[in-house]
């Protein structure tokens, strides 16, 4: 497990690099000058845009920006942002935690309904039941999930009223941000009915996001959940001890 | 942070006890985050709409519902006989807003107003770098470096701008959101304990709604300063609910969770017509969509060709498959909102017949002609490939080939600026002070040749009346000069005006008191729920 982690870390640190030379790269060498677009239609005058330009750094070789970039983002400077003036790494951090907070609601929903769904689909080999849960996962796989989200909003909150539209607590709950987890801090906060808030606001959204890992997930589990039924049947001459049980080898598999 | 966690829930608390039943909070659902709370630093309607409509106010100020002004902290001014010194009296007893994180001890007086404008205008002044990467570009942009010599106290009350040039438009230029006058005694403050970030974050003015806490692209908080100079806000609190896909936006209307947003998608405005817990405004936005023909070059050279090619285009057809109707076609350079709009101008009537024949008699045989159009959607023009295929089938019919070409947008507003570039550009305005010498003068005047002036169109004739408009200051006489310009404009034809697109703001039907701004802003002072 050990060398396991250790090898899928030793591939993360070139496959940053690369992708930081992708991402880079392709912003600065399609067309379009970042400065010129600053101003919009307003022509801008060549002496203010040299300005600009040279006060963003954009004035100088590709490489040497390049490095620079790199060299703060290694200290953990990201830059300003053009657009807030603030630094890209503090307004990264405001947010981050509501987007852990979602994603990990989306997890758990995926996965405590894509497993067993997986499990008994693969069971049900065959049968109306497997069909129609690996049909409706297909369809869930395939959800552009912006289109899936609207959908969503206008049956349940537009239509049914039954949770809000958007946004993280009712407008009504104001307390300061303390771990930046919306569930947390509304239970820190005291106020009566912040929790049930967050949490109201905290149905649709992880639904949306699971649902693709839902399709997903399922598909995995029906997939590996035969594949060991069978190599558990092949392994009836292999001492019951050291037989692999089902639910242990198919959750390693999905652990890969 | 921790001082600003004491202040949360200082206000909180605060907000907890205002917020029992008789507490009236509007809740505007808005577009997008305010990218700060300086007006001065930034050019986006969304933060003029979070800051300087909220707390702050200027000198002067647009009439609601107009592009007119009128007196702000201003009260009265005069303008020397040789137009180059404007002498403002400030209004007397203006508080600054009392919050949570400052108390001001002292009313507005001219200190604050020299302030504010030397911070964008003097490299030298503290706050003119006090973020990294400011650049003042409305400022900048509008011309005031230039323009603005220099700005001093006379006494408490008196200021005195100096320019370099006549300028009749300065008057609308500081009632605009970058203009905004900001509070001297809490700059001093901020600069002496080394937090001068905090005034991008954290602002403090004379307005009409007071700053309570933001939420990074969430929640803006406001509640009404009950010290205003115009007298306190009917509703008690403010709410920016940040909502940037406008199905949402919608959605939230529907469900009572808003009262009011901005920038509906066009496909959904039936739907909130037919809605009978809402009610939906409508007027034309400040801006244009135009075809700039490039006028030096032949055919174009030529009025009777750009006029009759102005006859083959069905300004009607693009505005219904465009925007679906949420626009106007366009006869003027300057949208009907704006003063000085000449309404006794015909627009040319989409005849293909009569167009061919025009073609004709000016000699023009086989022509073929690219079309730019637009690889973005603004405002005035949602899809200008749409309107140039409309275009391209309409002049097929006239003989004239039509080759659409388009380009990266930065690339698209840098090759359309060129003198010899062919054929003809679709692109658009978004006016900025509500002036008409911000479309005339800055697209069609001859200085603007090989920049804004995508018609390289230099007219003595209208470029004349323009100049003058701009150098009178009395309103009448440049409301003649500007309605004589277009009728110009309308001869000579260099562009084919396209469309004026609406502006479409819907809100639940208990919403009393907002008035829909030519100019686009979102103001909230003067609204009420009704129950």
């Amino acid at each position: 497990m050990f060398r396991f982690l250790l090898g899928r870390l030793a591939v993360l640190i070139p496959t940053f690099i690369g992708v930081s030379i992708i991402a880079f790269s392709f912003i600065r060498m399609l067309p379009g000058d970042p400065v010129a677009l600053l101003s919009g239609e307003r022509v801008m005058s060549p002496e203010r845009h040299a300005e600009i330009s040279h006060a963003l750094g954009f004035d100088r070789p590709i490489v040497i920006q390049y490095f620079d970039y790199l060299w703060g983002v290694v200290q953990g400077d990201f830059g300003m942002s053009i657009v807030t003036k603030k630094p890209v790494i503090d307004q990264f951090f405001e947010l981050f935690p509501a987007t852990l907070e979602l994603s990990l609601c989306a997890i758990i929903f995926a996965i405590v309904l894509g497993i067993p769904a997986g499990v008994i689909a693969a069971i049900k080999r065959g049968s109306f039941v497997d069909q129609t849960i690996m049909g409706t996962a297909l369809v869930g796989f395939s959800m552009p999930i912006f289109w899936w989200g609207l959908l969503l909003i206008m049956l349940v909150s537009g239509i049914l009223q039954w949770t809000p539209v958007s946004g993280r607590i009712s407008l009504m709950y104001f307390f300061p941000p303390v771990t930046g987890f919306m569930l947390i801090d509304s239970l820190l906060s005291g106020q009566a009915g912040a929790f049930k808030s967050a949490g109201g606001h905290l149905i649709l959204p992880p639904i949306v996001v699971g649902t693709i890992p839902l399709a997903g997930i399922a598909r995995q589990t029906r997939r590996r959940c035969l594949k060991c039924f069978w190599e558990t049947m092949c392994a009836r001459r292999v001492p019951r001890a050291s037989r692999p049980s089902v639910s242990s080898a198919s959750m390693r598999s999905e652990m890969r | 942070m921790k001082k600003l966690t004491t202040l949360f829930a200082a206000t909180a608390l605060a907000t907890l006890m205002a917020g029992s039943a008789w507490s009236k909070t509007f809740v505007y659902c808005s577009e997008g985050s305010p990218e700060g709370f300086d007006p001065g630093l930034y050019t986006a309607g969304t933060t003029f709409d979070a800051a300087a409509h909220t707390v702050y106010n200027r000198l002067l100020e647009f009439k609601k519902g107009t592009t007119e002004t009128e007196p702000g902290l201003a009260e009265s001014w005069t303008i020397s006989d040789d137009g180059l010194e404007y002498t403002f009296k400030l209004r007397a007893g203006v508080k600054f807003q009392t919050t949570e994180f400052f108390t001001p001890t002292r009313e507005l007086n001219a200190d604050d107003v020299v302030f504010s404008y030397e911070r964008q205008l003097k490299a030298d002044n503290p706050w003119n770098k006090y973020v990294t990467g400011a650049s003042w570009e409305y400022a900048a942009g509008m011309g005031f470096p230039e323009v603005i010599k220099s700005v001093e106290k006379v006494d408490d009350l008196t200021v005195k701008f100096t320019l370099t040039r006549k300028e009749a438009p300065f008057l609308a230029n500081i009632a605009m959101p970058f203009a905004s006058i900001l509070s001297k005694e809490y700059a001093d403050k901020l600069q002496a304990e080394g937090k001068m970030n905090q005034m991008n974050q954290m602002p403090l003015g004379t307005g009409p709604f007071a700053f309570v806490a933001y939420q990074q692209d969430a929640v803006i908080r406001y509640k009404a300063n009950p010290d205003y100079w115009g007298g306190k806000q009917k509703i008690d609190d403010l709410v920016f609910a940040i909502t940037t896909d406008a199905s949402v936006r919608f959605q939230k209307l529907q469900a009572g969770e808003c009262h009011l947003m901005p920038y509906p998608n066009s496909a959904d405005v039936q739907a909130m017509k037919a809605d009978p817990n809402l009610k939906v405004m409508e007027q034309a936005g400040l801006n244009v969509a135009y075809l700039a023909y490039n006028t030096t070059q032949a055919p174009f050279d030529k009025p009777e060709v750009r006029k009759a090619l102005n006859k083959a285009i069905n300004k009607q057809a693009i505005v219904d498959a465009v925007f679906q109707g949420a626009a106007q076609p366009a006869t003027n350079p300057i949208p009907p909102t704006m003063w000085s709009y000449n309404d006794t101008l015909q627009d040319d009537t989409y005849d293909l017949d009569a167009a061919k024949k025009m073609l004709e008699e000016a000699g023009v045989k086989d022509l073929s002609m690219k079309l730019w159009a637009m690889p973005v959607s603004r405002p005035y023009m949602l899809n200008a490939r749409r309107a140039a295929e409309l275009m391209q089938a309409d002049f097929a019919k006239i003989g004239v080939k039509v080759e659409i070409v388009s380009y990266e947008w930065a690339e698209y507003l840098d090759k359309s600026k060129a003198k010899d570039r062919d054929g003809a550009v679709i692109l658009g305005w978004t006016g900025d002070n509500g002036d008409p010498d911000n479309f005339l003068d800055t697209l069609l005047g001859c200085n603007a040749v090989g920049g804004n002036n995508r018609a390289q169109w230099c007219n003595q004739e209208f470029d004349a009346l323009v100049k003058k408009a701009k150098e009178t200051s009395d309103l009448a006489e440049r409301t003649k000069l500007y309605e004589e310009a277009q009728i110009v404009f309308k001869r000579e034809a260099p562009w084919a005006t396209l469309d004026h697109s609406l502006s479409v703001v819907p809100m639940r039907k208990n919403v009393e008191g907002f008035v829909q701004s030519p100019l686009g802003d979102f103001a909230f002072d003067g609204v009420d729920i009704v129950e």
